[in-house]
């Protein structure tokens, strides 16, 4: 949403110019247009011009009450109510002094606003040099001049619009009247270019560390690189380095970041966390990736992590890959490293290293109604503690899409062969597996005209059968490198294997029934309600199984169960269901409601939700943002285990929020770390719009604690 | 130039009804052509005005008429205006209607300019009416 | 109960034929949208001059992979992909036929870490399956809105 939607007016000073804004083009090849109500020329090289004097040039425009224009040396002095305005700022001023030729205008007594940022206050002086401007003895701030909540005195402000940024010096801060702080150096973004929060001090307070004070300083190195350097201070651990290096050239962009804080004293040792994403375009059909990941032990992310989300992974991987892609081709050649992050996970419980894997996936038309493929995957897997191996993994298919307009049957023939060469000592060291697997996919659309609560709607019925064949083959041999079984839902009704990864290709001889709905508003078009229901019958029950797994001797699949209805701009419903006949249980269970509130700036929203996952999980959520009024919010999240009958997470707090300002207080109750230890954290956090935000920051957490949240 | 006023006058006119006597007002039409010193006017129509045999006051009006002169500096002004007066006795020129005067220091566009021949003084919109000037960029590398 | 057979998926004549077109040009959705199209008829590429053309403009594109529920030891046990995609489209004469919308699909998954090697597969099926859904789901849109202008 618009930061400054609650201001009273868009503009401090409002646009001097008028009529199209000429593009800022070199200013000094362009005339000079001077305009008053009278002129006297009577002395050579000087015109003496009053009466509601402008002089216009380029994007450059000035007002006065009387102006002097020295033709010889092309210098004017105007006095009289005199405002100026070009590109990016617009200011009044008692008198100006400018130099054509020099391209400056120097200006006493004034008040400006940045046109860009809303960045606006009072200097004796203002020295305008071509695009860039030094303030002195300036104040600045985003608020209202009548409406003063914080405001920014330094002793010299210089803004350089071609990087889009001022820097200021000897600045003290006053939160309304009260002077809050001395900041002898600070860079503040004048258009939006660069990212906001990311230049500014920040302090904070939080159990794991005690205070944390950033204090970014911001580098542009060149025009296509930049970095952020930000000395931290944690009150309980010591002085911690955080880093980002951006880069952007025509064919290569990425960024480099890193934390790094050589001793921890709380841990007594280093704590580090390095991260590059990069990206090369190497022709118009390949690109290659690097994504690394290196942290420095396993509760770096319990002591550092900003959310749930951090805290919570137990494994992060680094790959290097080479992507290529022509009309019906598709290659990818990958590394791919693990690191564990979890500290109870024992070790070489991280997934296997693929040192490479390969992958040649290729699919033409042949026919109108033939369509021919490849998947191939050659992967070299490694391991700390396990043994590796190679594998390759081929799937020719041919797929015969009949298809009408309101029915399709495809068939597929595919034959998967997978060949092994195992590091083992014992057992088969050159494995196979070799089988043919068929399907075919029947669907047809049905529509009707329908009126519900008084609106017209197109409502279609999709039935589907997907019959599946495969014969069984003994894999109980074969390694698990990189397979699990798929999480059973809508979606399994119709893939062709019961498991992800190449390790394990089920048996099968089964069908699946499915019938879909959906209702279409026929006004907007707009689909309100999709819902789908569908169950897999097996005639011979699956045979192959992941170790350790038993037996499924059984006839008929879970019944599934999924709607997602949009009934209003406000109103969204989502569900799930599973429902296992043989087991006469619910295996999943999930609803999830969402309310949106209020329009634009008051904007709100609630969500309900209710989780359950046999044997695994049963939770209940409420997230909310309220809006009281155009100032206050109620935020609050709750997350409660049935369970493990404990609160997973829960924070509670108000925002309010101003033209130029925001002040948000949380209480956080969360878990914190695998032992299942809880912490409780208090967030007090001040954005002072356009500046920067100090107390700990909010915005990640209240972005993946409350869905649909926005600031 | 300063010193135009003392050079003698010259009136051409394809036809004029020349009384030339000393008090009156004589019209002249038809490509009218005044000169004095580095002072040269073109109009359509004159209407010179005698006061005890000496030129007094000249109105010339034209579509436009043009008016050029050279400055002591050797600075060439040209103006242009559908009306010009020039009061001999006051040395003072006013230009009116649709007027731009062209100098070196750049060119002056308006609706009502007066022109002080003794002072080289230019005063332009004492009317009322906005005047305008383009001043093209001089010295620095953007000079033309 | 008066259901018909649905009628073919109306591009009206005067759209003419439908480039689709992507800021990333590695993106497999434009691919699958341009085979999709010409499969319903409207054929992208054999249109005799490339001013005759309606543009399918996907605006955005974005994934999203992250943890959708923890447990009480603040372990992953749900994980769930969003797929979200921004198009519009315009019509040969430069007429908006469809205005920007956004369509989000997603999917949940378990996950248990102290069994997880098969993960990194089960996402990459995901998004292939996401990638399919996503094409099927922006036609049935455009088919809705063409259908609801006339």
């Amino acid at each position: 949403a618009d930061p400054w939607r609650l201001c009273p007016s868009p503009d401090i000073l409002p646009p001097f110019r008028s009529g199209d804004l000429p593009a800022p083009a070199a200013r000094d090849r362009l005339p000079t247009e001077v305009e008053a109500d009278r002129f006297d020329l009577s002395q050579t090289g000087r015109s003496i011009l009053d009466g509601d004097v402008l002089l216009k040039r380029g994007d450059q425009w000035l007002g006065a009450e009387r102006l002097e224009f020295e033709h010889e040396t092309q210098r004017y002095v105007a006095s009289g109510g005199v405002r100026y305005e070009d590109e990016g700022f617009r200011l009044t001023a008692r008198e100006a002094r400018g130099d054509q030729r020099a391209d400056s205008v120097e200006l006493d007594d004034i008040a400006y606003q940045l046109v860009a940022e809303r960045g606006n206050g009072r200097a004796e002086r203002v020295e305008v040099v071509g695009n860039d401007a030094t303030l002195f003895q300036a104040t600045y701030s985003t608020c209202d001049p009548n409406q003063r909540l914080w405001e920014l005195q330094a002793r010299r402000v210089n803004v350089d619009r071609e990087e889009g940024l001022a820097r200021i010096h000897d600045a003290h801060l006053r939160i309304g009247r009260v002077p809050v702080l001395y900041l002898p150096y600070l860079i503040v973004p004048v258009d939006d270019r660069r990212r906001t929060g990311v230049l500014y001090p920040t302090i904070g307070q939080s159990e794991t560390s005690g205070w944390d004070i950033r204090v970014p300083y911001y580098l542009n190195l060149a025009p296509n690189y930049d970095a952020t350097l930000t000395p931290r201070a944690l009150g309980k651990r010591g002085l911690m380095l955080g880093g980002e290096l951006r880069y952007l050239s025509e064919r290569h962009r990425g960024i480099f970041e890193g934390d790094w804080l050589p001793d921890d004293r709380l841990a007594d040792r280093r704590r580090s966390y390095l991260r590059l994403d990069h990206r090369t375009d190497l022709s118009r059909d390949w690109y290659a990736t690097t994504h690394l990941r290196q942290v420095s032990d396993r509760r770096y992310f319990e002591d550092f992590g900003e959310n749930v989300a951090q805290t919570a992974i137990s494994f992060i991987d680094s790959t290097a890959a080479l992507y290529g892609r022509g009309r019906y081709w598709r290659a990818e050649l990958l590394l791919q490293d693990w690191q564990i992050t979890d500290a109870l996970l024992p070790d070489g419980a991280e997934p296997y290293r693929r040192l490479p894997r390969a992958v040649f996936a290729w699919e033409q038309p042949l026919l109108p109604w033939a369509v021919g493929g490849l998947r191939s995957e050659l992967v070299a897997f490694d391991h700390a503690v396990r043994d590796g191996g190679r594998r390759i993994d081929l799937k020719p298919y041919l797929r015969l899409p009949f298809e009408g307009d309101a029915w399709f049957v495809r068939p597929e023939f595919a034959w998967r062969y997978t060949a092994y060469d195992l590091d083992r000592r014992d057992g088969e060291r050159k494995p196979t597996r070799s089988l043919p697997i068929t399907s075919l996919d029947m669907g047809a659309f049905f529509e009707r005209g329908t009126g519900l609560f008084g609106r017209r709607y197109v409502q279609t019925l999709e039935p589907r059968l997907y019959y599946l064949r495969a014969p069984f083959r003994e894999q109980s041999d074969l390694p698990i490198f990189d397979t699990q079984e798929l999480t059973f839902g809508y979606a399994q009704l119709f893939r062709d294997n019961r498991f992800a990864g190449a390790d394990r290709q089920s048996d099968a001889n089964q069908a699946t029934v499915a019938l879909t709905t959906r209702l279409i508003d026929e006004g907007s078009g707009r689909e309100r309600l999709s819902a789908s229901v569908g169950q897999i019958r097996y005639f011979d029950a699956p045979r192959v199984l992941l170790p350790g797994e038993s037996p499924l001797d059984r006839s008929r699949s879970a019944y599934v169960v999924e709607a997602d209805a949009r009934l209003s701009d406000r109103w969204s419903l989502g569900a799930s269901q599973q429902w296992d006949p043989e087991l006469h249980a619910t295996t999943l269970s999930s609803i999830r409601g969402q309310y949106r509130f209020g329009e634009g700036g008051e904007a709100g929203v609630a969500n309900l939700a209710y989780r359950f996952r046999r044997d695994s999980l049963e939770q209940a959520e409420l997230s909310f943002a309220y809006p009281l009024n155009l100032a206050w919010r109620l935020l609050g999240r709750w997350n409660y285990s049935l369970l493990d009958r404990t609160t997973i997470e829960a924070f509670g707090g108000v925002a309010w929020e101003s033209c130029c300002m925001a002040v948000r207080l949380l209480a956080r109750n969360y878990v914190r770390n695998r032992e299942g230890e809880k912490d409780t954290a208090v967030y007090f956090e001040i954005e002072l719009k356009g500046l920067g935000s100090f107390g700990r920051d909010t915005d990640r957490l209240l972005h993946s604690g409350i869905l649909g949240y926005s600031r | 130039r300063s010193d135009d006023r003392r050079q003698p006058m010259q009136i051409e006119a394809d036809r004029g009804d020349a009384l030339l006597t000393d008090d009156g007002e004589s019209r002249l039409t038809g490509n009218v052509r005044i000169t004095q010193g580095s002072l040269d006017v073109h109009a359509d129509s004159a209407l010179v005005i005698r006061r005890r045999g000496e030129i007094a006051r000249v109105i010339i009006e034209g579509a436009p008429a043009t008016l050029s002169q050279i400055d002591d500096e050797g600075n060439p002004m040209r103006a242009v205006a559908q009306r010009v007066e020039y009061d001999l006795s006051s040395d003072v020129i006013v230009l009116s209607g649709a007027v731009t005067v062209e100098q070196s220091r750049g060119t002056l566009s308006g609706e009502h300019v007066t022109y002080d021949l003794s002072t080289g003084r230019v005063d332009a919109g004492s009317e009322g009416g906005r005047v305008r000037m383009t001043i093209q960029p001089r010295g620095g590398e953007g000079a033309p | 109960c008066g259901f018909q057979p649905r009628r073919a998926l109306t591009l009206p004549p005067e759209l003419g034929a439908v480039q689709v077109e992507s800021g990333d040009r590695y993106s497999r959705l434009a691919d699958g949208l341009a085979r999709a199209l010409e499969r319903a008829g409207a054929n992208a590429d054999k249109a005799a001059d490339r001013q005759r053309r309606a543009r399918l403009r996907i605006v955005s594109e974005r994934w999203n992979e992250g943890p959708l529920s923890t447990d009480a030891t603040a372990r992953i046990r749900e994980y769930v992909t969003r797929y979200s995609v921004q198009f519009e489209l315009i019509d040969a004469a430069g007429v908006t036929r469809v205005p920007r919308e956004t369509v989000e699909l997603s999917r949940e998954y378990a996950f248990d870490a102290t069994r997880s090697f098969g993960t990194p597969a089960e996402q990459e099926v995901i998004r292939e399956e996401l990638q399919r859904d996503m094409v099927a789901a922006i036609l049935r849109r455009i088919d809705a809105s063409l259908r609801a202008d006339d």
